[in-house]
């Protein structure tokens, strides 16, 4: 208790310095808990289930031949097809239990009230593979999902039983309208639980075998064995590691890959073929559930809590030099203390002890800083992208990982200088003239290589900010092949609301009119992909090459769009015709390419009048025509590619259910929402309208992450170079105080003013120079870790490292001219009196 | 003045100003060096002695009077000229020796070059190198000071004060943290140097060491006075300190025996 009373007072009689120590601690400390809280949440903890180590996903990655349909649930090599996936549940002995899942949007109604939520279609088994309880009536399990179209059933959310019910237990048991269905409510899922996609809150829960009844117009494929989009996930038996699970469903996957698929895989050369029958299941940990999320955000998140760790480093350098700069202040002191008795371990802990009560209160404060982060993050991050249900806050598991921190903190700020002053010999310090013990060559190495370090370190922060901003600039500068500017969109889903097929048909038509006819709007089309949002739609396009055999490219992107959809985006045409009103319903099937698709066919001597067959899979006859050539766009977002495509008259394909709606204006496009609001109510006063937005909102909105991590990174980056001006101030001052002397002498010895500040400077420069190698060199590893999430960078962009080599530079020559004209003031005479 | 003055001031006056305190350092000293001399200033703590040789050395400047060294005058010289002067005519020789801790034994006699222009580094390595051998240290080329003894140390600080090829060696207490056999030595290096022909000024309150020189300076209370004149003050100041013993002693025998 002494010891603690002793070093709280000698802490407190230092109250500059420990409020620069507590401060330095806590915004490296907060920064890094805030970023682990997000950190934590996405990529750290497990599912809210029983054993969440037991469960493993499924990927059989290869060639297949088909359709994908793959979300956020994760990457398209994880899906597989509806009766693939009823063989393997049937006859597998491996797991304790398999089952299959796939997001759903749903139009949810219990009593008067109705609102678009996410609901997750499920197999049989999956709640019962997960181990979960229900916190009220039952859960989905087998024979519910049993027959197709049969059990009308529900399970929902225990948030959204709360929030929307009341936590009524007499809901189970009542009908809710899901997509235009009744479905019987038979219980509650058990509190936390959302579903197994991070980033997507699932509130109702429908049996798989319901697909078809609530997604009318989806493909009829619960027995197409080539049209893949089911996720898979497994319960592990106990004791059973993965490489048994694998070797055990492998060989029943491949037999009927063999007896089964095989013989359906009719446009499959024969290395494609090889390559499909040798194709093996692959389970991967599943503990944190089946998420997109996962793996988009782990590279980001990485990079940002390397980022956070990379400040506290440099916080933590700072501490170490000023608790390094007091211990030598302290020598004669300590060297008192031994002196009269004092053992070496006492001075030791006293100094940890010191070092672990401001490491404690910059955790503490750091808890604060985290919370406004965690704040900004949601705010800024979370609220305006597509994920939901992830809300990081200061959980356990943050304070667990700032108290953490607080104690690595404490040990390698304090480590060193406790260690030196163990060192100090009594004799030798009570010798030497007070206050003027620098503890030698070692000590002031130490001192500029911490400064070094840190300057490394916050270039490569600066950096790696800097390349984020770049890449941020290039993709506001991108050009996405669209006039973008004055353009609304819209989505209304009239499937979800009971609408036929072709009542949704005539919805559209009459829409797309009446907004045409709208004043002050240009043009105005449907198109049944959105732009420029991350989705996108790949399918497979036969077409008859010059030999008259097929050619089949797989990468080709769709979109069925209205007849001035080109004029509405701004789509030039190359050659041919666009769309007009004589391609109805019912007329010649006619499609619009692009350039794209003309190169990836090498089809440059003439592509206009040929056929082709828009879905690959089938041995459908060519009788689709291309009637006209656009230039190139990138139909997903600004930092996709130019992608081949191909254009369908909505009205002769398909008969979608929901329909994006483009409207261009030459004034603001914000000035038609409620006109358009008005267009759509007149045709249906309940039909809600999705995503009301300008063109360029929804295009910012893509732009959200690398936004926000070049936000981040910057504030890193301030921050860090903020703490690195007032490491390196305060080391020269300290070294300006213990060199007074010798700098006082070499003015003796005939260094004017100038020399002196030379000297400093080339001091200055020095750590420069290596620090800078230092923080271009991890820069430059950085750049490449992250040339991913780059736009048209490759690797380290040199101009922006020497941008930022250069701020730093300034700003480290800016902390030293303080010391620099202290030290060219020292009169010789002045110094050299110091004895 | 001819050629042969190295040093000439007249009427130095130095006047300390600390806060509403005036200290007279210098009164009015006249102090004349000619070349190849050796001289020595000696006198009682706080006469002035070490403010001279400040003066002398340019790490000062007087408050009042003429100062020419070389031929030129100096003492109105700006600072950046007076470290130029400095690096180029004196050679400093400081009873703390004032070796720069982080430098090695060469680095330290070299520092002076590096603050002249034109000399490359072998040149400056050379001459370091020379000035070493000519006091003896040339073993220790790559030992820091802190490795040294103080004799070594301060034989070291001569070779620093001799590379530079000074018109002057100004030597401030140069014994004064030595024993006597270390100081000896370094008073009979000095006493070399000045056999080849260095200009010497010694400040030494030790009459041992100043008759090392071939001429003696004395100073009290700001002053220059001779020999004789000195030997006065002295037992002035002695029986004046005797008086104020017998005060003291009467004073107490009378509260006693009161």
């Amino acid at each position: 208790m002494d010891l603690l009373r002793s070093a709280l007072q000698s802490l407190l009689r230092d109250s500059g310095f420990s409020a620069m120590v507590v401060i330095t601690l806590a915004l490296g400390i907060g920064a890094s808990a805030g970023i682990f809280s997000v950190f934590h949440q996405i990529l750290l903890e497990p599912l809210p289930v029983h054993e969440p180590d037991r469960l493993v996903n499924l990927a059989a990655p290869g060639p297949r031949q088909g359709s994908t349909s793959c979300g956020i649930e994760g990457p398209c090599e994880m899906v597989f097809s509806h009766p693939l996936f009823r063989d393997l549940e049937r006859d597998q002995q491996v797991f304790e239990g398999l089952a299959a899942h796939i997001e759903i949007g749903i139009n949810v109604a219990f009593e008067d009230r109705t609102a678009a939520v996410d609901g997750l279609l499920v197999s049989g088994e999956y709640f019962s593979a997960l181990g979960l309880t229900p916190a009220h009536g039952r859960l989905i399990g087998r024979q519910d999902d049993a027959e197709l179209g049969h059990n009308r059933v529900a399970v929902l959310s225990y948030s959204y039983w709360q929030r929307e019910l009341g936590g009524d237990p007499e809901a189970v048991g009542s009908t809710i309208r899901v997509n235009g269905q009744e479905l019987s409510i038979i219980g509650v899922a058990p509190p936390d639980f959302s579903g197994t996609t991070r980033g997507r809150e699932a509130v109702v829960f429908v049996p798989l075998t319901l697909r078809w009844l609530l997604q009318p117009t989806s493909p009829h494929d619960h027995e197409d064995r080539i049209h893949h989009f089911l996720y898979l996930f497994a319960r592990l038996q106990p004791g059973m590691t993965v490489e048994q699970a694998a070797a055990g469903i492998n060989p029943l996957f491949q037999a009927i890959l063999r007896d089964v698929e095989a013989p359906m895989q009719t446009l499959l050369n024969e290395a494609e073929r090889a390559l499909f029958l040798d194709r093996e299941i692959k389970l991967f940990p599943g503990a944190r559930g089946q998420s997109e999320v996962i793996f988009s955000s782990r590279v980001p998140l990485m990079i940002m809590m390397g980022a956070t760790l990379v400040l506290l480093l440099i916080a933590c350098a700072n501490v170490a030099n000023l608790m390094m700069a007091r211990v030598m202040q302290r020598a004669g002191e300590i060297a008192v203390r031994a002196a009269l008795g004092a053992r070496r371990a006492q001075g030791i802990a006293r100094l940890v002890l010191e070092a672990t009560l401001l490491a404690t209160a910059g955790g503490l404060i750091g808890l604060l800083v985290a919370a406004g982060l965690v704040q900004f993050i949601g705010n800024t991050l979370l609220d305006t992208s597509e994920v939901s249900g992830i809300q990081p806050d200061i959980n356990a598991a943050v304070v667990a990982f700032a108290a953490l921190l607080s104690l690595i903190s404490a040990v390698l700020c304090s480590g060193y200088p406790a260690w030196r002053a163990s060192r100090i010999q009594p004799a030798a310090a009570l010798s030497e003239v007070s206050g003027r013990s620098g503890g030698g060559h070692q000590a002031a190495r130490l001192r500029n290589g911490l400064v070094t370090v840190q300057i490394g370190l916050s270039l490569s922060l600066l950096v790696t900010a800097g390349l984020f901003a770049h890449s941020l600039w290039n993709l506001t500068r991108a050009d996405a092949g669209l006039e973008t500017n004055g353009v609304l969109t819209f989505a209304i889903s009239p499937g979800r609301s009971g609408y036929t097929p072709k009542a949704a048909a005539d919805l559209f038509t009459s829409l797309e009119e009446r907004l045409a006819a709208l004043p002050s709007v240009e043009a105005a089309s449907a198109a049944q992909m959105p732009l420029l949002t991350g989705f996108g739609w790949q399918a497979n396009v036969r077409i008859i090459n010059e030999a008259g055999g097929d050619a089949i490219e797989r990468n080709v992107h769709h979109n069925m769009v209205g007849a001035d959809f080109f004029a509405t985006l701004g789509l030039p045409l190359r050659a041919g015709r666009l769309f007009d009103e004589t391609d109805r319903a019912g007329a010649a099937r006619v499609a619009v390419v692009n350039e794209a698709f003309v190169r990836r066919f090498e089809l440059e001597d003439g592509v206009l009048g040929r056929l082709i067959d828009a879905d690959g899979r089938r041995n459908r006859a060519l009788d689709t025509e291309i009637v006209g050539i656009v230039g190139d766009s990138r139909p997903r977002s600004l930092s996709g590619g130019i992608e081949p495509q191909v254009f369908y008259p909505w009205v002769q394909f398909g008969q979608p259910t929901r329909m994006h709606f483009y409207l261009r204006t030459a004034g603001d496009p914000n000035q038609l929402k409620s006109v358009v609001r008005s267009a759509v109510a007149e045709l249906d006063p309940h039909l809600p309208i999705e995503q009301m937005d300008t063109l360029t909102s929804v295009i910012r909105s893509t732009l959200v992450i690398d936004r926000s991590i070049g936000s981040l990174a910057g504030m890193m980056a301030v921050m860090a170079l903020v703490l690195v001006a007032v490491g390196l101030y305060g080391v020269l001052s300290y070294t300006l105080a213990q060199r007074t002397r010798e700098i006082g002498l070499r003015a003796a010895l005939g260094a004017n003013a100038l020399r002196i500040q030379r000297m400093i400077a080339a001091q200055v420069m020095w750590m420069v120079a290596i620090g800078g190698l230092l923080g271009l060199a991890a820069a430059w590893a950085l750049a490449r870790t992250m040339s991913a999430l780059l736009f048209e960078l490759q690797g380290l962009d040199w101009a922006t490292a020497l941008i930022g080599l250069g701020l730093v530079t300034l700003i480290v020559l800016a902390a030293a001219w303080g010391p620099m004209r202290r030290a060219a003031s020292i009169q010789p005479m002045e110094a050299l009196r110091q004895d | 003045m001819n050629e042969s003055t190295l040093i000439d001031m007249r009427n130095i006056r130095k006047v300390f100003y600390t806060h509403e305190l005036e200290t007279h350092a210098l009164a009015g000293v006249d102090l004349r060096v000619d070349r190849g001399e050796y001289v020595s200033i000696s006198g009682p703590s706080g006469c002035g002695k070490s403010t001279l040789l400040s003066l002398t050395g340019l790490l000062d400047v007087p408050t009042e009077g003429s100062y020419t060294l070389n031929g030129t005058p100096v003492a109105n010289l700006s600072a950046n000229d007076r470290a130029q002067v400095r690096n180029r005519e004196i050679g400093f020789i400081f009873q703390a020796f004032n070796l720069i801790g982080d430098l090695k034994v060469l680095e330290n006699v070299e520092v002076p070059l590096t603050y002249r222009p034109g000399i490359s580094r072998n040149e400056r390595r050379e001459r370091a190198r020379a000035a070493l051998e000519r006091v003896g240290m040339a073993h220790r080329l790559n030992h820091y000071p802190s490795q040294l003894s103080g004799g070594q140390q301060q034989r070291v600080a001569v070779a620093r004060a001799l590379v530079g090829e000074p018109s002057i060696l100004l030597a401030d207490e140069p014994t004064g943290n030595l024993d006597s056999k270390n100081g000896e030595q370094v008073m009979l290096l000095l006493n070399d140097l000045h056999q080849s022909g260095a200009t010497i000024v010694m400040v030494t309150h030790d009459d041992r060491y100043a008759a090392f020189a071939r001429r003696q300076v004395f100073m009290f209370d700001g002053k220059v006075v001779d020999e004789d004149t000195l030997e006065k003050l002295r037992e002035q100041e002695d029986r004046r300190v005797r008086e104020l013993v017998s005060q003291s002693e009467q004073s107490q025998t009378m509260a006693l025996g009161s």
